[in-house]
């Protein structure tokens, strides 16, 4: 009994540490940046932009946003913190856009690195890319919108018919640049007066942008990727003049399949693409319900897929970019140390044979 | 309750005894002990475990000859009482670094990730009633909130089926890419998170039935050994090289893969639920150094378990400079393995000592 009442008081004595002078910040003062927008000054410092969403409905705009220019993140808060009514705090992070011309400059990953290193920032925090500046993204009006902080949290949730667009997070991005197996992509998002959108991919090389690939290749690298369930998409069949044939595929599962012949010096590649696929719809002479013709539509879009792969296989070799990590099959047989030049030089000298089997599986409940 | 028989643990006390006390801190920081191995570590934690249950054997086999004794009181009857009390005293001193390493290791993981806006004196403070809670109840009380502890903590592997779908398969190959050195280096850092069953040499007198702890102690390893192998599986699939290499807690970033719609931020949970599992292994070294203290003292007294809480907590806020606490710290290591190996040496000794006796009789 009497060790049980001196246990009483020594743990209630020590409630009393819970009213030192170190008070944590209540949830009503703080503010929690939802998006970082950052554009290209010069090569030592940046312009930092910051939105937080407002929850109290005393004031008419949703958000606040605060741009400074500094040369590091934290810097930048630091100094914002002395023009904000609440502590401002990155718990709250959702997403990080970088300009291009940033992501061109090849500083982006010391920023995301630092990121990456905080504590207090989740892992699902996504990176994208915009094509003008982060800060007329966040600055736009949206009048149909919430406000950009619910927009951009919404465009970026992965949905089937945006699925072309990777999606990257922190993590990937630093796993990508870490990683001499793959290159990085990152979404590009443009902001057209009111609306923004995702528009396409964008290719690093190392550690700087090199391309933007459009919502069709992006699909292309999408599938190369593994990813099951890619957006339907429109394949022309033939057109002579005005009568165009073509046919919208809602894919339903694809499976890619790679086999190499573990050869550094002579590196092969086979690369199997099975699609399953219905059609959406269909403008053209043909007559699906009659068997032959419905396998001659078949082996028209398998055809023309595989054009399009070889075309995005033989530029990404080309450029020496490989977002696809192409060269892990190599990579997984090889003993040593793999190093970024020998992954460059697997890519340049790699053979591939490409091999896709299209299978439509139906036709809708028309004929 | 069964406070004065001698006899009081059971086997599945054994098991998860033995299994929350090598899991502490080691596995939060595994994947990146070991990633001087690259992809190839994801089978190293099989390969110590089958070190651990070899260096079991020689342990139950000695105890099961002493069967009333523990190591300390060993230490005394096998080399003699002046040589053995000062090796008890050593050995305790060796427990108190140990525990303030753990304990100051977890409280400053907190510290960067949980409440970063505090000093940790007071999380330290209600650490230690907690910890001197469990252990005021004896070796049978550590027992139980080891199982509790078990299962409050072992349905968190659920959350690495994320990483496991943003990972690549491929990184497990190839199998054996490393030189003989990233070998050694990888063993000895990744030891030090199998380390623990060793305790076992302080509880065994009190177990019920001895002639099966062998069995239940192996078991309690062998859990821990696939949680461990998960987990390194786990992150050879998701991470790159560079970041096994360079993230400090791989495990706290699994769980920050994690995407729930009604929770986020998982690592917090993860790492708040951690202190079950520091607290039981904890509190199994505690309670062995104070059989440590109560076996050089000659005595039984309650208030050793305060002497050595005491002087733990002393540990924690003496201010080592990084340098000195890293030496001592890793050095750590030499005595942990020499204490596992120290049985064999004890076995010579019973050797010779029987042989003798059987000459003069």
């Amino acid at each position: 009994m009497n060790i049980r009442i001196i246990w009483l008081i020594s743990c209630s004595l020590l409630l009393m540490g819970c009213a030192s002078e170190l008070k944590p910040s209540a949830v009503e003062d703080v503010a929690l940046v939802s998006l970082i927008g950052i554009d290209y000054v010069d090569e030592e410092d940046m312009k930092v932009t910051l939105a937080i969403p407002q929850f109290s409905s005393s004031t008419e705009q949703t958000n606040q946003i605060y741009t400074t220019q500094a040369g590091m993140i934290k810097e930048a808060i630091v100094d914002l913190s002395s023009q904000a009514d609440k502590e401002i705090k990155l718990n709250g992070l959702r997403v990080v856009l970088f300009n291009e011309e940033f992501a061109t400059s090849g500083k982006m990953w010391e920023v995301v690195e630092h990121l990456y290193r905080n504590p207090v920032i989740g892992g699902n925090v996504f990176v994208v890319i915009v094509k003008d500046t982060a800060e007329g993204l966040l600055n736009g009006d949206y009048p149909d919108k919430p406000s950009i902080v619910t927009y951009m949290n919404a465009l970026l949730k992965p949905k089937p018919h945006i699925m072309f667009s990777p999606f990257t997070t922190i993590h990937n991005f630093m796993y990508a640049h870490s990683n001499p197996v793959v290159d990085i992509m990152v979404p590009y998002l443009e902001h057209k007066e009111s609306i923004v959108e995702l528009s396409g991919i964008a290719l690093f090389k190392h550690d700087k942008m090199e391309e933007v690939y459009s919502r069709e290749e992006g699909q292309i690298i999408q599938m190369l990727s593994g990813v099951r369930k890619i957006p339907a998409a429109t394949i022309p069949l033939s057109s002579n003049g005005e009568e165009r044939e073509e046919v919208v595929i809602d894919f339903l599962n694809t499976e890619v399949d790679y086999s190499s012949n573990k050869d550094v010096d002579h590196p092969v590649l086979d690369i199997t693409i099975k699609l399953k696929g219905s059609i959406y719809e269909y403008r053209g002479e043909k007559d699906l319900s009659k068997s032959s013709e419905y396998s001659k539509m078949e082996e028209e879009v398998r055809k023309f897929t595989e054009e399009q792969v070889e075309v995005i296989i033989d530029d990404l070799k080309e450029k020496g970019i490989d977002p696809v990590g192409l060269t892990e099959n190599f990579r997984m047989y090889h003993h040593g140390e793999w190093t970024e030049e020998m992954d460059q030089r697997v890519l340049e000298n790699m053979e591939y044979n490409l091999k896709v089997e299209m299978q439509i599986l139906a036709t809708g409940t028309l004929r | 309750m069964d406070n004065n028989k001698l006899k009081k643990l059971k086997g599945y006390h054994v098991v998860f005894l033995v299994q929350n006390s090598m899991v502490g801190l080691g596995l939060l920081s595994l994947p990146n002990q070991l990633s001087s191995m690259g992809y190839s570590q994801w089978w190293l934690p099989l390969m110590l475990g089958i070190i651990a249950n070899l260096t079991l054997i020689p342990i139950i086999w000695l105890f099961l000859r002493y069967p009333q004794d523990n190591i300390f009181t060993l230490n005394e009857k096998m080399i003699g009482k002046v040589l053995g009390k000062a090796l008890n005293l050593f050995l305790v001193m060796y427990l108190i670094i140990f525990i303030a390493s753990i304990i100051e290791g977890y409280l400053d993981l907190i510290m960067i990730i949980a409440l970063p806006d505090r000093t940790i004196t007071t999380p330290l403070f209600i650490f230690f009633i907690l910890l001197l809670y469990v252990v005021h109840g004896g070796i049978k009380s550590i027992a139980r909130f080891c199982v509790m502890s078990f299962f409050l903590t072992v349905w968190m592997i659920y959350f690495l089926q994320w990483p496991i779908f943003e990972g690549d398969v491929r990184h497990l190959l190839p199998v054996s890419n490393f030189t003989l050195e990233e070998f050694l280096l990888a063993t000895r850092n990744g030891y030090f998170a199998i380390c623990g069953y060793e305790l076992i040499m302080t509880y065994f007198p009190y177990i019920i039935n001895q002639k099966k702890a062998f069995k239940n102690a192996s078991i309690g390893i062998w859990i821990t050994i696939l949680i461990y192998t998960g987990v390194t599986i786990v992150s050879v699939m998701y991470f790159s090289e560079w970041q096994m290499e360079e993230v400090l807690y791989p495990i706290l970033k699994l769980y920050k893969a994690v995407e729930l719609s009604f929770a986020e931020r998982i690592d917090v949970l993860g790492i708040s639920l951690w202190v079950f599992l520091i607290l039981s292994s904890a509190a199994a070294y505690l309670w062995v150094a104070k059989k440590g203290m109560d076996a050089f003292r000659s005595n039984n007294k309650t208030y050793h378990v305060y002497l050595i809480s005491i002087c733990i907590f002393i540990f924690i806020n003496i201010p080592f400079s990084k340098d000195t606490q890293e030496l001592i710290y890793d050095n750590l290591f030499y005595f942990k393995f020499a204490i596992i190996l120290w049985p064999n040496f004890l076995i010579l000794l019973h050797a010779v000592k029987s042989r003798r006796k059987q000459a003069s009789s």
